[in-house]
This record gives C-alpha cells, structure tokens and sequence, in this order.
C-alpha cells in the first residue's frame, strides 16, 4: 500500500519574529485541519530540524511536533530522508497516520556561524571549508567545464525568487515551518516511488556535478513531465535540472535555493505541490531533494495525484 | 556575570587533543618532514591524505607537484579563507583521488584547470597538516 499526502500546510517568511514553537504548531494544527483528523489519530511523529544552533534537543523538538507518547524519529539530514521514513513506515504497516514535521530559523542562526550548521546536517567538510567555500567551488567548477554561466546561474535565482517572494532580488536565509500528514489511501501525493542515492565529502574523483548525482537517482524513473529540484544553491539546482531531459514544467514553486530555512526546505515545496495538484495542477511528476552542501546526497521522489486530487 | 532576566553569559574554550589515528599521524610526520606520502590500496588506489578503507596498503611517494581540478573564488566562498589563499582541489602526482588544499595565488587568472602547482612545506612545528601548493611560473 503506498503511502501519500492527506493534509499539509507551511509557513515561509523572511524572517519569523519570536520563537518557532508557536508557528510549528500552528502549521500542525492546519495540516491536521486539512486531513481532517485530531493529533490523537497520529501514531508516528518525525521530525526534520537539524539546526543544531537553536539549542533543541530531540525530546524537545517532539514535544514541539506533538510526538508525546508517539512512535517518534528525528532525521537531521534532510527531507527526502524523513519522507523515506515515513513512507516505507506506512508501506510496512508500521503506522497508519505519520505526521511529518519541519522547520528552521535560518535567518537568525545560518550566518551566525560560518559552519552554516543549517545547510550542513552532515558536516562531511575538509577542515578549514565552509558550506559557501564548498559551493564556490563547485559552481565554480561547473563554470570552467562550460555546463552553466554565471549569468544563467543569476537568471535562475532571479526566477526562483519571483516565484517564491514576488521579487526577483536573490534571498538570502529564511525561516519557516511545514507540517505533512501521511496516509495510506490518501487523498492528495501518492509516492510511487523513491529513490536515493548519497556520497560522503568531496567525491574523490573531484567531479563535483551535481547532475550525475541525480542521473543515478532517477536512472529507474519514468520521465515525470513535471520537476521540482529542490537544492541548497542556485547553480546546483539549475544544473541538477540538466539531469531529467525532456522536463516540460520545472520548479513551478520555485525550488529551494531562494526559499531556504534547513534540511526542511523541500517540505515546503512538496506542501505546495500538494496544494497545487489539488487545484488541477500537474498529476504526476519528481521532486528531488539535494541534501548536503554540494547537493550530494539525493531523494527522488516520483508522486502521482491520488482519488481525490485527480483531475 | 549575570544579567537582569537571570541568564549567565559563561565563556567556554575547551582544548582538545586527539589522535590523528596510525595513518593520519605518518601523514602529518611526513609532511613535517617536507615529504608528501600516499596511502595505496587495491579499491581507491593512491590517497592523499590516506583513507584507511580497512584493507592491507602501502605508502608511496607522492607530489611535490600537482594539477589544479578547481577552485573557490574568495569573493564567493563566504569569507573565512586568508587573503591571497584560495580552498581548492587538487591531483597530487602519483595519487589517484583529489585532495583538498589551499593555493596561494596574487590574482585567479592562473587558476585555470590543470594548472601546474608545486607544494610549498611550512616549516614550523605548528604548520597545518597539508601544504599550501603554489602555481608554477614555468613548468
């Protein structure tokens, strides 16, 4: 039985005012809301927040997230990895109702420190590098191997950032919240299928294009039509986006890079999504999840609408 | 010293002193000595620094040269990196993997890829566990 969406909801600002406790479970109770069920049907709670600077320990983030005497799991590392969690829960009959929850206040805590502990859950750096030198690097890389500019790289970002803000000044850091009821038999996202692929540090053969990456990743999917690269750079995403040809529709909500709050970023995007299928959007498609500072660790994930999203 | 809402502002700065591990310390011996070595083994070949993958190796020469793969324009990479230092990545002659390290360099025109760097030792007891590599005028 495949596992897929039921309700969500997110919030995304450029900067949260106070404490994130109120606003997460703010977006708990309206994804509730939009499943239509109470926090007493939930029986697995996961949580994706792996800034590490906001000083919340993992019972406190579960208490955050409503986990209280529920089957509970923090995954740091990044959304595609919770979503894997939670789906293969439901698949295996583990749990019927999961309530997958993200957040992040980047814009207070990322550029506090230059370890950027918001972009990094894997701190797989050589010594001395921090994510940004990292994706210099790699950017500019991808330059000198004549596979994206720099003027297409600004393009993108612009691009991204009307989509998400209604400006096309590039973001910096933000914060936000999102909330995921999944079910079997749901009636929003159906996950067919999810496939992944990871790569500790620098991959020793240099070769730091994300787009092989992703080939690996999707190599078993079918072409989706509809793509969502979700990446913590813009010239990662633009040149993961390289990876799926034939893509007609891609990051119609904008990817990740201008909108990024942590780990949970792509949350946000798959809440969206969900909410777009809904109103007719596209039925079927891939969105893909680039974890880690160079985008080296890599969800798919291919989702169809279910009954009652189906147009 | 505490403030009105009862909160303590504490400074903490512990030191910490730890094993570089059998491989690691060779390494660093090595490089103190002005020698750069690799770690050879059957599944990723030369590893500069070595990567111990639990397999039966040997040590081999490497360097002094090498080719530069890539590297972080300072304007770009978030600060953090001494000026006339750029984080890069590079192929140390005779090893089969990149490594990373700093190059120094005036201005990034000669950073093209391939270029050919030389390490450069330091020679205090202090000095970092990799050289700095520096370009090559005529190689």
């Amino acid at each position: 039985m495949k596992a897929g969406i039921s309700g969500a909801a997110y919030t995304l600002e450029r900067q949260i005012a106070g404490g994130m406790d109120a606003v997460v479970q703010d977006v708990i109770r309206r994804a509730l809301a939009d499943a239509a069920i109470q926090l007493a049907d939930v029986d697995m709670v996961i949580t994706v927040a792996s800034d590490a600077l906001d000083g919340m320990m993992v019972p406190v983030r579960s208490d955050m997230a409503g986990g209280f005497g529920k089957s509970y799991l923090n995954i740091p590392s990044s959304s595609g990895h919770a979503l894997m969690a939670a789906a293969s829960s439901i698949e295996a009959g583990d749990a019927e109702t999961v309530l997958l929850v993200g957040w992040g206040a980047a814009s207070k805590l990322a550029e506090f420190d230059s370890r950027t502990n918001q972009f990094d859950p894997f701190y797989l750096r050589p010594l001395g590098a921090s994510v940004a030198t990292l994706q210099a690097m790699q950017e500019q890389s991808l330059i000198d191997q004549g596979l994206i500019s720099r003027e297409d790289v600004e393009s993108h970002a612009s691009r991204m950032s009307e989509i998400i803000w209604g400006e096309s000044e590039p973001a910096t850091f933000c914060d936000g919240a999102v909330a995921i009821v999944l079910q079997q038999n749901a009636a929003g996202l159906i996950f067919d299928h999810i496939g992944f692929g990871s790569r500790a540090q620098i991959p020793l053969d240099g070769n730091l294009d994300p787009a092989i990456w992703v080939e690996e990743a999707t190599d078993k999917l079918e072409n989706p039509g509809f793509i969502e690269i979700c990446g913590q750079s813009p010239s990662l995403e633009l040149r993961a986006l390289a990876a799926i040809p034939g893509a007609k529709r891609t990051n119609a909500h904008g990817g990740s890079s201008q909108g990024w709050f942590g780990p949970a970023s792509p949350l946000r995007n798959l809440a969206a999504l969900n909410a777009a299928v809904g109103e007719g959007g596209p039925q079927s498609g891939l969105l893909i999840d680039l974890a880690g500072p160079l985008g080296q660790h890599v969800t798919a994930i291919q989702f169809r609408a279910g009954e009652s999203h189906a147009a | 010293m505490s403030d009105e809402r009862g909160v303590r502002n504490l400074r903490w700065q512990p030191h910490f002193r730890h094993s570089a591990g059998k491989l690691g310390s060779h390494f660093i011996r090595a490089v103190r000595e002005g020698k750069l070595v690799g770690w050879k083994t059957q599944s990723l070949g030369v590893t500069v620094p070595p990567i111990g993958t639990g397999e039966a190796g040997e040590w081999v020469e490497v360097g002094p040269r090498a080719a530069l793969v890539t590297y972080a324009p300072n304007d770009n990479a978030g600060g953090g990196i001494p000026a006339g230092k750029f984080f890069a990545t590079v192929r140390i002659d005779g090893a089969d993997v990149v490594t990373a390290a700093l190059v120094e360099c005036d201005e990034t025109a000669g950073l093209t890829p391939g270029a050919v760097l030389t390490a450069k030792f330091a020679t205090s007891d202090d000095a970092a566990t990799l050289p700095i590599f520096e370009l090559v005028a005529n190689p």
